[in-house]
This record gives C-alpha cells, sequence and structure tokens, in this order.
C-alpha cells in the first residue's frame, strides 16, 4: 500500500477552520473584540484540557493528541454563546467538550456533539448568563471577566426567536436577519456567512444537503402549517428559519461524522427528525429548541444505523435473521 | 511460403478525422522501439510447436498452436530461441532481428465480405485464428465468445473507463482508434447475436464523449452512456453503475445477457479483420509522477516489464510501479499479458497511522457496500469474518481514511491469518 488520499485530518480540519472564518468575522464585526477573546480563549481551554485527557487516558499518538479539532469544536461552542457571558464561560464549556471528545468513541459514534453538548450544559446550568442578548455594536471591554448586570440591561433587546415565541415578529424583516444584524448568540446572528461558510462545506465534500436539506424542509413545512392565523404563511416561515441557531445547526451540528449517520437514507431521517424536534421544543419547552433537538437526534444516531446501514454484500444478502428465521432455514437446507 | 489469414471486411466509412482533431489534442504516444526479445505466454505440455528452435519468424508467424488450436503469433520479427519456464509457466522466446520481417513473402489477399454476410461460426473462427486477446478477460476472445453463446447476450457494453478508454481517445496518433471502437461493436454483435452497444464512458471524461458523440453514426445500433462507476472499476460496479441495480447473488454479468468488453480489444478485433493480420501489439497507458511524462504505448505482446518501464522513461530510485491498480496493483514484474493495460508510478506513502476519527468515509466509498471502520471496533468475530469475507480488497478504504489507518490490510489478515501484505 503506497498511496493515500492527500486529505487528512488536518485537511478535514483545515476545511472545517475556512467554514468558521466568515460567521467569525462577522461577530467580531458585529460585538467587537470581546467576540474574539471569547472565541479564542474557549478553543484554547479546550485543547489544553483535550490533549492530557487524549495522551495518558485515551493513549492516542502524540500527533492525534495534538489535532486542531477541539480548538476548532471550542469556537464552534463560543458561537452559541451570547457575547455579554463572563469570560470563564470558555474554561467551563471546555468540560463537557472533552468529556464528550473522550467517551464512546470506540462505538462507531460519539454520543453526542461535543459543541452542542457543551451548548445545552451551560444553558441549563446558568439560563440567566445564557440569555442576555444585546443589541449589535454595543461594544463591552474585550478583557473584563464578568460585565456590569446594569449596563447589560441597558443594551438588553429581544432577540428575533424570543420576538417569534412572544407572538410578534421581528420589525426590520427578513434581509437584516440575513445579513445579521439582529441580536441574538455571536455565531448565530449572521445567516449569510454562516450559509458562506456551509457552501465551502459542500464544495469540500464535507457537507450533506441530505440532513441539511431534510431539516430545514421539514421545519418551513411545519413553520408554514402551524403559523398564526394572522401571520403571512410563507413569510413567517422565512422568519422561523432564520430565528435563532437553526442554521447554524443545519450546516455544522447536523454534519458532524462523529455523531450522525452514514448513510443517504439515514442523514435524511435523522435531519428530519432533528427538524420535528426542532420545532415541538420551541413550541412546548421555549427557548432555543434546536439544541435539545440534535441531541436527541444523536441518541438515536444507533438505532437510525441499525436500521439504514446496508448489509455486507455478497456474505449475508438479507437482512440479519431472528433466530427462528435461521432454524427454518437451517431445517430447509 | 504463404501466410493465409481470413478476414477482409467492408463497413461504412469513420467521420472525418479533422473534425475530431479539433476536439483533442493530446498527450505524447509512442511506440515501441527496438525491442531485444519477447516472451509469448503458453499453456502446458500438449502445445504444438510450429518453428524448431533457431528459426526465422516475422511478426505476426504462428509459433505455436494451443491444446484447443488457439494460434499464438510472433509479435516482433526475429528468431525463435525455443521455450523457457518462469515461475512453473512456459514462455515461447522470440529474439528481436529486423531483417526477419524483409524475408520474401506472398501473402495472398483476403476477399473483402460485407459483415452482415458473415454467420456467427466464421467469425468466431476469424477471431480465433487472428489470436484476439480479451483483456477483459485476461483470456482468448474467441473462448469467451463460445461461452457466452450458451447465455443468452443481448447487449454488448463497450468499457471506456478508466485508463485505457483515454489511451485509445485521448491523444491524437491513437484517434484512429476510437473510430474502430465502433467498426469493432459491430462486429461484437454479430460475433455474439447481441442487440445493441452500450459505449460507457467516466462522467468526468467530457472530451472522450464528445469524440463518440461526433462519431455514433447509426444511434438505433450504439448508444453511448456517460455513468459514475465506484472504484475499482469491475463487472460487479459497472453493472450497477449502468443498470441501478446489483448483479444477483452468485452470477456474472454474462448470465444476465451482458457482456463487457474493454475498448481497446474491440479496436484490435476490427484492426485484424480489416488488415488480415493477427493481433500482435496492445495499448498501454503510462502514468504517474514516476514517468518523464504520461505515455501511451502500442507494445508488442510478450514484453518484458523492464524494457516497457525503460521506454516510458521510468525515473526508478524511489518510485514504485503497481500494473492497471494504485491500490492493489502488483509490481511491474515479467512479461506483459494478462488483463494489464496501464502501469502506474509513485513515492511510497511514509504517513503512520492515527486513531479513527469516526467520519465512516470508509463506508461511503466501500464497493461492496462494507462498513471497513468495524475491524477496528466490533468484538464480534462473526461480524469481522463476514466482512472479511466479502471484501474484495480494493484498498479504497485505506486509501481514503484520513487518520491513515491501514484497514485494508487489517482486513485481509482476517481473511487469511498466515496473509502478510
Amino acid at each position: 500500500m503506497f498511496v493515500r488520499s492527500p486529505r487528512d485530518k488536518t485537511a478535514l480540519a483545515l476545511d472545517l477552520g475556512i467554514a468558521l472564518l466568515p460567521a467569525s468575522a462577522w461577530a467580531i464585526f458585529l460585538y467587537g473584540g470581546r467576540a474574539a477573546v471569547l472565541m479564542i480563549f474557549c478553543g484554547l481551554c479546550c485543547t489544553i484540557l483535550d490533549f492530557p485527557v487524549q495522551k495518558w487516558i485515551c493513549r492516542a499518538p502524540l500527533k492525534d493528541a495534538l489535532s486542531p479539532f477541539p480548538f476548532l469544536t471550542g469556537v464552534l461552542t463560543a458561537f452559541w454563546f451570547p457575547v455579554t457571558v463572563p469570560l470563564w464561560f470558555g474554561a467551563l464549556a471546555a468540560l463537557p467538550i472533552v468529556v464528550c471528545r473522550a467517551f464512546f468513541r470506540y462505538f462507531g459514534h460519539r454520543l453526542f456533539n461535543s459543541s452542542i453538548f457543551a451548548a445545552v450544559v451551560l444553558s441549563a446550568a446558568f439560563p440567566e448568563y445564557m440569555n442576555r442578548f444585546t443589541r449589535p455594536f454595543a461594544y463591552f471591554p474585550a478583557f473584563t471577566i464578568s460585565l456590569d448586570p446594569d449596563l447589560v440591561q441597558y443594551y438588553r433587546v429581544r432577540t428575533p426567536l424570543e420576538l417569534l415565541q412572544g407572538g410578534t415578529l421581528y420589525e426590520d424583516g427578513m434581509l437584516p436577519q440575513l445579513y445579521g444584524y439582529a441580536s441574538g448568540a455571536m455565531g448565530a446572528v449572521a445567516i449569510a456567512a454562516i450559509l458562506l461558510g456551509g457552501v465551502w462545506l459542500l464544495v469540500r465534500r464535507q457537507l450533506s444537503l441530505y440532513s441539511t436539506g431534510a431539516y430545514v424542509l421539514v421545519l418551513l413545512v411545519l413553520a408554514m402549517a402551524f403559523a398564526p392565523e394572522d401571520a403571512e404563511m410563507l413569510n413567517y416561515g422565512w422568519l422561523y428559519l432564520l430565528s435563532g441557531g437553526i442554521s447554524l445547526v443545519a450546516v455544522f451540528s447536523l454534519n458532524d461524522p462523529a455523531s450522525m449517520p452514514r448513510t443517504a437514507v439515514g442523514k435524511m431521517l435523522s435531519g428530519g427528525i432533528a427538524g420535528i424536534l426542532t420545532f415541538v421544543f420551541r413550541q412546548y419547552l421555549g427557548g432555543e429548541g434546536a439544541l435539545p433537538a440534535v441531541l436527541v437526534t444523536n441518541l438515536l444516531t444507533p438505532l437510525l444505523e441499525y436500521f439504514t446501514l446496508p448489509q455486507d454484500y455478497y456474505a449475508t444478502g438479507k437482512r440479519r435473521k431472528t433466530p427462528k428465521q435461521a432454524a427454518s432455514a437451517g431445517r430447509q437446507s | 511460403m504463404v501466410l493465409n489469414y481470413p478476414g477482409g471486411l467492408f463497413l461504412p466509412p469513420r467521420a472525418d478525422e479533422r473534425t475530431l482533431l479539433t476536439i483533442v489534442s493530446a498527450p505524447l504516444v509512442v511506440t515501441a522501439g527496438k525491442l531485444d526479445e519477447v516472451y509469448l505466454a503458453l499453456e502446458g505440455r500438449s502445445d504444438t510447436l510450429l518453428c524448431r528452435e533457431g528459426d526465422t519468424v516475422r511478426a505476426g508467424e504462428a509459433v505455436a498452436h494451443l491444446a484447443d488450436g488457439t494460434p499464438i503469433y510472433a509479435s516482433v520479427p526475429g528468431r525463435f530461441d525455443g521455450v523457457f519456464e518462469n515461475r512453473g509457466r512456459p514462455y515461447a522466446r522470440v529474439t528481436a532481428d529486423a531483417h526477419a520481417d524483409e524475408l520474401p513473402v506472398q501473402v495472398r489477399e483476403p476477399e473483402k465480405k460485407r459483415l452482415s454476410d458473415l454467420s456467427r461460426e466464421e467469425l468466431l473462427d476469424a477471431v480465433r485464428t487472428l489470436g484476439i486477446f480479451d483483456v477483459w478477460s485476461g483470456d482468448w476472445l474467441w473462448r469467451r465468445a463460445r461461452d457466452a453463446w450458451k447465455s443468452d447476450v443481448y447487449r454488448v457494453v463497450i468499457d471506456l473507463t478508466d485508463a485505457n478508454g483515454w489511451s485509445l481517445t485521448g491523444c491524437r496518433a491513437a484517434l484512429r482508434a476510437a473510430g474502430d471502437v465502433l467498426n469493432g461493436a459491430k462486429v461484437l454483435l454479430q460475433l455474439l447475436g447481441a442487440t445493441k452497444v452500450l459505449l460507457i464512458v467516466d462522467r468526468t471524461q467530457r472530451r472522450q464523449a464528445k469524440v463518440f458523440r461526433a462519431l455514433i453514426n447509426d444511434p438505433s445500433l450504439v448508444v453511448l452512456g456517460e455513468v459514475e462507476p465506484k472504484y475499482p472499476l469491475r463487472e460487479e460496479t459497472l453493472y450497477e453503475a449502468i443498470y441501478a441495480r446489483r448483479l444477483p447473488r452468485g452470477r456474472s454479468a454474462q448470465d444476465e445477457g451482458v457482456f463487457f468488453v474493454r475498448a481497446q480489444t474491440a479496436e484490435a478485433l476490427y484492426q485484424a479483420l480489416l488488415s488480415g493480420r493477427p493481433q500482435t501489439t496492445r495499448w498501454l497507458t503510462a502514468a504517474g509522477d514516476g514517468f518523464g511524462t504520461d505515455v501511451v504505448v502500442q507494445t508488442p505482446l510478450g514484453t518484458p516489464w523492464k524494457r516497457l518501464l525503460e521506454l516510458c522513461r521510468f525515473k526508478g530510485g524511489e518510485y514504485v510501479t503497481k500494473l492497471d491498480s494504485p491500490l492493489y496493483g502488483a509490481p511491474a514484474e515479467g512479461v506483459l499479458g494478462g488483463r494489464t493495460e496501464s502501469v502506474l508510478s509513485s513515492l511510497p506513502e511514509k504517513r503512520s497511522a492515527g486513531h479513527c476519527i469516526a467520519c465512516g468515509r470508509c463506508a461511503d466509498v466501500c464497493p461492496m457496500r462494507l462498513q471497513p471502520y468495524r475491524i477496528l471496533r466490533t468484538r464480534s468475530y462473526r461480524a469481522v469474518k463476514t466482512l472479511a469475507a466479502a471484501c474484495i480488497g480494493c484498498g479504497c478504504c485505506s486509501y481514503i481514511c484520513p487518520a491513515a489507518l491501514p484497514l485494508r490490510e487489517r482486513i485481509a489478515k482476517h481473511r487469511n491469518p498466515s496473509e502478510n501484505p
């Protein structure tokens, strides 16, 4: 064996990093240096905490323990934070990420998508910090560890998602949401920038339209079907898709190979399930329903794999036989 | 002495070559230069030698008959040196001498016949006498055609994917071959009693598809199809790419009525019937960093690999050669023969293996729809055996793995514990 694809792990990580660039650049433009500090700090914390775990607990070779993936996961996790969170959130987020990365890796899948898991853990533990969304272009000091609550309260605005769940629509309409002038989590506001990263991943064949497409379509259909009576159906559907972190989930989380099914059918099913769950959680639990929806879909992944993976070609031919079937087949022969 | 070949054929003229030249421009083609010696593969003790040691033979003159009457022709003019054995297989050696072709000879002009006037039996006899070699199966074409008569063949598929496709159409001097492929396909239709020819071209080879679109003048007989087959290009994968369904278990494409032929076999068949001279050469593609430039060589059968590599300007040293496949091909040794159509070279890989990142790419690329990553994780003996039994060892998983895991080698170890690739 002497020929190998030049696309090794580093190349894959580089692709992901490039895809994250537009959204992070926009976050820094919108929320100032504090956004950059949060993202880099979170990434660095993950890298530093991940190394000893991988090296001495998982016994990975040195080059694997030094992989760039934990840094990227940290940055992606910081995308889910509002810019007003204290800086120690970065260190706190590293813990669930490292746990998620280290466990269950030899069962064919990770249990959860690590960045989503960290975001869910943090928003469950600190709901008051994770919901302090401020208006864009309100630049906070970059290196202050905890911001003054009164100052944050002064700049606090309601996000399109909060407005949507309160029964009103975002007044400025669709385009500012698409460009990213609305308020929200750091990385999730700029839909256009996320889509730009998504196009790059699509070109590099790291993004599958099966899962992303199924997710977006299901959500669009559900949002239009359950639109309030006084809202215009299609307009409401699009606004629903643009609100919150749906695009972030659709582009990055649903295309995480380590926690999502591998086949086309499996991807479509998981995308559809994630869409339905997102809608249900948003409707009945409030808050960003996409995060727990992805976690539940990740839990369903082994089950989906069981039913959708193709069977070994000539060796088995048919689906796994039940003991009864096997016995009767033996009797016939 | 009278050389008597059957053959002589009349088919409609080809498309204008100049229009094709506007579509294609391309790499270097060399014809094999002066060769020292060739080794012609024989089959065993029951072969009949037609020459004695030291006899002078012309290119295209029979030196032996196999047990079932298949003639073996000298591919270069020179002196017959007797039979040599290599790895338990006999070879007839001919030492080259350019003057041998200048001996006086009277050739009977073949009688020109229309293709439609020839019966299947006459055609089969011509294919046998002209020594047409089938690169797809690595056997003589007439034997395979005779077998195909037993199963009802309705479709002839000319395979132009992979190296053989562009060696025949990607270069100027070989352009003539493209028209011959089509005509050869029509002869095969008659020989096998099929109804239609399907030319399959790789979807990425736009230029090649263009050439054939310009050439096809009889769409009721010949159809061009662009496919996206999975590597490796075998009967199973090509059949699935064309018909969008798998071959039934335990059956070959021929059993299903589909006869696969490589493009160069069709070309050689038509050329031989047209000129009345037996097939003594084969197209060979040499590509990769180890060669100065990619070349297409029309080379005599039985040429030693050492000489061929020299001819293709192989750099040697660190570069490694592989026959036909960069992933599982054997190194270039012995003589040119069998199913070989290309030789590839590259530097050996030195990257060391890491940890699996569960990306599932190995399962994506596997042509047999297996899950190679299972070999790393599963503790079930049965699952491993199943995986190892179904694996065809193509090496796609090892190629694509971003963590550089030796998946193919590990699966091969389970298939046969004594095997150590």
